[in-house]
Protein backbone atom coordinates (compact mmCIF):
# COMPACT_ATOMS: atom_id res chain seq x y z
CA UNK A 1 0.00 0.00 0.00
CA UNK A 2 1.54 3.31 -1.06
CA UNK A 3 1.38 6.67 0.63
CA UNK A 4 -0.56 7.99 -2.31
CA UNK A 5 -3.25 5.43 -1.66
CA UNK A 6 -3.35 6.46 2.01
CA UNK A 7 -3.77 10.13 1.18
CA UNK A 8 -3.77 11.08 -2.48
CA UNK A 9 -2.84 14.66 -1.53
CA UNK A 10 0.47 13.67 0.04
CA UNK A 11 2.13 13.41 -3.37
CA UNK A 12 1.06 16.97 -4.13
CA UNK A 13 2.37 18.25 -0.81
CA UNK A 14 5.65 16.41 -1.39
CA UNK A 15 5.95 18.00 -4.81
CA UNK A 16 5.27 21.45 -3.35
CA UNK A 17 7.92 20.97 -0.67
CA UNK A 18 10.42 19.76 -3.25
CA UNK A 19 9.78 22.92 -5.25
CA UNK A 20 9.94 25.29 -2.31
CA UNK A 21 11.07 28.75 -3.43
CA UNK A 22 14.48 29.83 -2.14
CA UNK A 23 15.37 33.47 -1.48
CA UNK A 24 17.54 34.82 -4.28
CA UNK A 25 20.85 36.51 -3.51
CA UNK A 26 19.23 39.83 -4.40
CA UNK A 27 16.43 39.32 -1.88
CA UNK A 28 18.87 38.34 0.85
CA UNK A 29 20.93 41.43 0.06
CA UNK A 30 17.81 43.61 0.37
CA UNK A 31 16.97 42.02 3.71
CA UNK A 32 20.50 42.55 5.04
CA UNK A 33 20.59 46.13 3.81
CA UNK A 34 17.50 46.72 5.94
CA UNK A 35 19.20 45.01 8.88
CA UNK A 36 22.27 47.26 8.46
CA UNK A 37 20.07 50.34 8.39
CA UNK A 38 18.30 49.29 11.59
CA UNK A 39 21.66 48.58 13.26
CA UNK A 40 23.05 51.93 12.11
CA UNK A 41 20.07 53.85 13.45
CA UNK A 42 20.21 51.95 16.75
CA UNK A 43 23.97 52.49 17.10
CA UNK A 44 23.99 56.22 16.31
CA UNK A 45 25.02 58.18 19.42
CA UNK A 46 22.02 59.76 21.00
CA UNK A 47 22.12 63.55 21.06
CA UNK A 48 22.60 64.63 24.69
CA UNK A 49 20.05 67.10 25.96
CA UNK A 50 21.58 70.55 26.65
CA UNK A 51 22.74 70.80 30.27
CA UNK A 52 23.05 73.82 32.57
CA UNK A 53 26.57 74.59 31.36
CA UNK A 54 25.33 74.67 27.74
CA UNK A 55 22.46 76.93 28.74
CA UNK A 56 24.80 79.29 30.64
CA UNK A 57 27.29 79.37 27.77
CA UNK A 58 24.53 80.14 25.32
CA UNK A 59 23.36 83.00 27.56
CA UNK A 60 26.79 84.63 27.91
CA UNK A 61 27.83 84.21 24.28
CA UNK A 62 29.67 80.90 24.10
CA UNK A 63 33.27 79.91 24.89
CA UNK A 64 34.90 83.21 23.68
CA UNK A 65 32.79 85.11 26.19
CA UNK A 66 33.78 82.59 28.86
CA UNK A 67 37.47 83.31 28.17
CA UNK A 68 36.94 87.04 28.74
CA UNK A 69 34.93 86.38 31.86
CA UNK A 70 37.63 84.10 33.28
CA UNK A 71 40.36 86.69 32.59
CA UNK A 72 38.37 89.43 34.31
CA UNK A 73 37.70 87.21 37.32
CA UNK A 74 41.37 86.28 37.71
CA UNK A 75 42.42 89.90 37.39
CA UNK A 76 39.94 90.90 40.08
CA UNK A 77 41.21 88.23 42.44
CA UNK A 78 44.82 89.21 41.79
CA UNK A 79 44.15 92.92 42.44
CA UNK A 80 42.38 92.00 45.66
CA UNK A 81 45.26 89.91 46.96
CA UNK A 82 48.13 92.10 45.83
CA UNK A 83 46.89 95.53 44.84
CA UNK A 84 49.27 97.50 42.61
CA UNK A 85 50.69 100.76 44.02
CA UNK A 86 48.50 102.92 41.83
CA UNK A 87 45.36 101.30 43.21
CA UNK A 88 46.52 101.86 46.80
CA UNK A 89 47.19 105.55 46.06
CA UNK A 90 43.71 105.92 44.62
CA UNK A 91 42.16 104.35 47.69
CA UNK A 92 44.09 106.64 50.02
CA UNK A 93 43.57 109.94 48.22
CA UNK A 94 40.00 109.60 47.07
CA UNK A 95 37.65 110.07 49.98
CA UNK A 96 34.02 110.71 49.46
CA UNK A 97 32.02 112.92 51.82
CA UNK A 98 28.43 111.78 51.76
CA UNK A 99 27.30 114.38 54.40
CA UNK A 100 29.72 117.30 54.05
CA UNK A 101 28.41 119.30 57.06
CA UNK A 102 28.00 116.41 59.42
CA UNK A 103 31.23 116.86 61.34
CA UNK A 104 30.47 120.53 62.00
CA UNK A 105 27.06 119.67 63.38
CA UNK A 106 28.65 117.26 65.83
CA UNK A 107 31.12 119.89 67.02
CA UNK A 108 28.39 122.47 67.62
CA UNK A 109 26.14 120.01 69.55
CA UNK B 1 31.51 34.52 16.72
CA UNK B 2 31.91 33.15 13.16
CA UNK B 3 28.80 32.41 11.10
CA UNK B 4 29.32 28.63 11.25
CA UNK B 5 29.35 28.67 15.03
CA UNK B 6 25.94 30.31 15.07
CA UNK B 7 24.22 27.12 13.92
CA UNK B 8 23.96 26.09 17.58
CA UNK B 9 22.39 29.37 18.66
CA UNK B 10 18.60 29.50 18.89
CA UNK B 11 16.58 31.94 16.80
CA UNK B 12 15.86 33.94 19.94
CA UNK B 13 19.56 33.97 20.83
CA UNK B 14 20.41 35.26 17.36
CA UNK B 15 17.79 37.97 17.65
CA UNK B 16 19.26 39.12 20.96
CA UNK B 17 22.73 39.17 19.41
CA UNK B 18 21.41 41.23 16.52
CA UNK B 19 19.82 43.69 18.94
CA UNK B 20 23.27 44.05 20.52
CA UNK B 21 24.76 45.02 17.17
CA UNK B 22 25.95 41.64 15.83
CA UNK B 23 25.54 41.80 12.06
CA UNK B 24 26.46 38.13 11.56
CA UNK B 25 23.42 37.22 13.61
CA UNK B 26 21.33 39.01 10.98
CA UNK B 27 23.00 36.95 8.26
CA UNK B 28 22.28 33.72 10.15
CA UNK B 29 18.67 34.70 10.81
CA UNK B 30 18.17 35.64 7.17
CA UNK B 31 19.49 32.27 6.04
CA UNK B 32 17.34 30.49 8.58
CA UNK B 33 14.04 32.33 8.46
CA UNK B 34 13.69 34.02 5.08
CA UNK B 35 13.17 30.74 3.15
CA UNK B 36 10.27 29.89 5.46
CA UNK B 37 8.73 33.33 5.14
CA UNK B 38 9.18 33.28 1.37
CA UNK B 39 7.72 29.77 1.04
CA UNK B 40 4.64 30.64 3.05
CA UNK B 41 4.12 33.97 1.26
CA UNK B 42 4.54 32.36 -2.17
CA UNK B 43 1.92 29.71 -1.40
CA UNK B 44 -0.43 32.29 0.04
CA UNK B 45 -0.13 34.83 -2.76
CA UNK B 46 0.76 32.67 -5.76
CA UNK B 47 3.04 35.48 -6.92
CA UNK B 48 6.81 35.31 -6.55
CA UNK B 49 7.51 39.06 -6.72
CA UNK B 50 4.84 39.93 -4.19
CA UNK B 51 6.03 37.13 -1.94
CA UNK B 52 9.55 38.59 -2.02
CA UNK B 53 8.23 42.02 -1.02
CA UNK B 54 6.26 40.49 1.84
CA UNK B 55 9.32 38.54 3.00
CA UNK B 56 11.50 41.65 3.01
CA UNK B 57 8.83 43.64 4.85
CA UNK B 58 8.36 40.91 7.46
CA UNK B 59 12.11 40.59 8.05
CA UNK B 60 12.41 44.37 8.41
CA UNK B 61 9.75 44.23 11.12
CA UNK B 62 11.75 41.50 12.82
CA UNK B 63 14.89 43.69 12.80
CA UNK B 64 12.96 46.59 14.24
CA UNK B 65 11.35 44.64 17.05
CA UNK B 66 14.61 42.91 18.05
CA UNK B 67 15.56 45.38 20.85
CA UNK B 68 12.15 44.92 22.46
CA UNK B 69 12.06 41.14 22.06
CA UNK B 70 11.00 39.46 25.27
CA UNK B 71 12.33 35.95 25.68
CA UNK B 72 9.76 33.25 26.33
CA UNK B 73 6.88 34.99 24.61
CA UNK B 74 6.97 33.44 21.17
CA UNK B 75 9.48 31.89 18.84
CA UNK B 76 10.80 34.34 16.25
CA UNK B 77 9.74 31.92 13.49
CA UNK B 78 6.17 31.79 14.82
CA UNK B 79 6.10 35.57 15.12
CA UNK B 80 7.44 35.90 11.57
CA UNK B 81 4.83 33.51 10.14
CA UNK B 82 2.14 35.61 11.82
CA UNK B 83 3.50 38.81 10.31
CA UNK B 84 3.76 37.19 6.86
CA UNK B 85 0.20 35.95 7.20
CA UNK B 86 -1.13 39.40 8.06
CA UNK B 87 0.80 41.04 5.23
CA UNK B 88 -0.48 38.44 2.76
CA UNK B 89 -4.07 38.86 3.91
CA UNK B 90 -3.76 42.63 3.44
CA UNK B 91 -2.52 42.15 -0.10
CA UNK B 92 -5.14 39.52 -0.93
CA UNK B 93 -7.90 41.79 0.29
CA UNK B 94 -6.62 44.62 -1.86
CA UNK B 95 -6.30 42.42 -4.92
CA UNK B 96 -9.44 40.38 -4.32
CA UNK B 97 -10.83 38.90 -7.48
CA UNK B 98 -7.69 39.37 -9.57
CA UNK B 99 -5.32 36.54 -8.68
CA UNK B 100 -6.79 33.38 -10.14
CA UNK B 101 -6.85 34.37 -13.79
CA UNK B 102 -3.29 35.62 -13.65
CA UNK B 103 -1.76 32.37 -12.54
CA UNK B 104 -0.41 30.35 -15.42
CA UNK B 105 -1.94 26.98 -16.03
CA UNK B 106 0.46 24.05 -15.96
CA UNK B 107 2.01 23.62 -19.37
CA UNK B 108 0.28 21.19 -21.67
CA UNK B 109 2.41 18.20 -22.39
CA UNK B 110 2.56 14.53 -22.13
CA UNK B 111 1.65 13.42 -18.65
CA UNK B 112 3.80 10.33 -18.89
CA UNK B 113 7.11 12.12 -18.31
CA UNK B 114 9.99 11.84 -15.92
CA UNK B 115 9.37 12.07 -12.23
CA UNK B 116 10.80 15.55 -11.83
CA UNK B 117 8.51 17.01 -14.47
CA UNK B 118 5.55 15.24 -12.98
CA UNK B 119 6.49 16.67 -9.60
CA UNK B 120 6.53 20.13 -11.14
CA UNK B 121 3.06 19.61 -12.57
CA UNK B 122 1.79 18.40 -9.23
CA UNK B 123 3.20 21.45 -7.48
CA UNK B 124 1.61 23.79 -10.00
CA UNK B 125 -1.72 21.96 -9.83
CA UNK B 126 -1.66 22.15 -6.06
CA UNK B 127 -0.96 25.89 -6.17
CA UNK B 128 -3.94 26.41 -8.48
CA UNK B 129 -6.14 24.42 -6.13
CA UNK B 130 -4.80 26.28 -3.09
CA UNK B 131 -5.64 29.59 -4.73
CA UNK B 132 -9.27 28.54 -4.86
CA UNK B 133 -9.53 27.84 -1.13
CA UNK B 134 -10.88 30.38 1.34
CA UNK B 135 -7.98 32.28 2.94
CA UNK B 136 -8.12 30.61 6.34
CA UNK B 137 -8.31 27.09 4.92
CA UNK B 138 -5.41 27.89 2.61
CA UNK B 139 -3.30 29.24 5.50
CA UNK B 140 -3.99 26.21 7.65
CA UNK B 141 -3.26 23.69 4.89
CA UNK B 142 -0.03 25.42 3.82
CA UNK B 143 1.29 25.71 7.37
CA UNK B 144 0.35 22.15 8.26
CA UNK B 145 1.12 20.17 5.15
CA UNK B 146 3.75 22.19 3.28
CA UNK B 147 5.55 24.11 6.02
CA UNK B 148 5.17 21.10 8.31
CA UNK B 149 4.18 22.97 11.48
CA UNK B 150 2.34 21.39 14.38
CA UNK B 151 -1.27 22.36 15.01
CA UNK B 152 -0.58 24.26 18.28
CA UNK B 153 1.97 26.48 16.50
CA UNK B 154 -0.47 27.08 13.64
CA UNK B 155 -3.08 27.99 16.24
CA UNK B 156 -0.67 30.61 17.64
CA UNK B 157 0.04 32.01 14.20
CA UNK B 158 -3.62 32.20 13.19
CA UNK B 159 -4.72 33.20 16.70
CA UNK B 160 -7.39 30.51 16.85
CA UNK B 161 -7.85 27.26 18.79
CA UNK B 162 -6.12 24.02 17.88
CA UNK B 163 -9.54 22.48 17.18
CA UNK B 164 -10.29 25.27 14.73
CA UNK B 165 -6.99 24.54 12.97
CA UNK B 166 -7.91 20.86 12.67
CA UNK B 167 -11.29 21.77 11.26
CA UNK B 168 -9.81 24.21 8.73
CA UNK B 169 -7.17 21.76 7.51
CA UNK B 170 -9.75 18.98 7.18
CA UNK B 171 -12.13 21.16 5.16
CA UNK B 172 -9.23 22.53 3.12
CA UNK B 173 -7.99 19.08 2.25
CA UNK B 174 -11.44 17.91 1.22
CA UNK B 175 -11.76 20.90 -1.10
CA UNK B 176 -8.28 20.27 -2.50
CA UNK B 177 -9.16 16.65 -3.15
CA UNK B 178 -12.18 17.70 -5.16
CA UNK B 179 -10.27 20.41 -7.05
CA UNK B 180 -7.40 18.10 -7.93
CA UNK B 181 -9.36 15.02 -8.90
CA UNK B 182 -9.82 15.97 -12.61
CA UNK B 183 -6.15 16.97 -12.81
CA UNK B 184 -5.11 13.64 -11.34
CA UNK B 185 -6.72 11.99 -14.35
CA UNK B 186 -5.06 14.43 -16.76
CA UNK B 187 -1.65 13.77 -15.27
CA UNK B 188 -2.09 10.03 -15.38
CA UNK B 189 -1.78 9.40 -11.65
CA UNK B 190 -4.84 7.17 -11.56
CA UNK B 191 -3.58 4.73 -14.16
Amino acid sequence: MTTEQNDPLDAYFDAARAKAPQPSGALQARILTDADAVLASAGAPAKAPPGRLHAFLAAVGGWPAMAGLATATLAGVWIGISPPAMVETLIETQTVEYLPGFDALLEEG
Amino acid sequence: MPLDAMSDVSDTGLLVRFANGDRLAAVALTQRLSPRALGFATRMLGDAAEAEDVTQDAMLRLWKIAPEWRQGEAEPATWLYRVVRNLCIDRLRKARGVGLDQIAEPEDGTPSVEAALIAQDRAAALQLALNQLPDRQREAVILRHIEGLANPEIAQIMEISTEAVESLTARGKRALGVALSPKREELGYDD
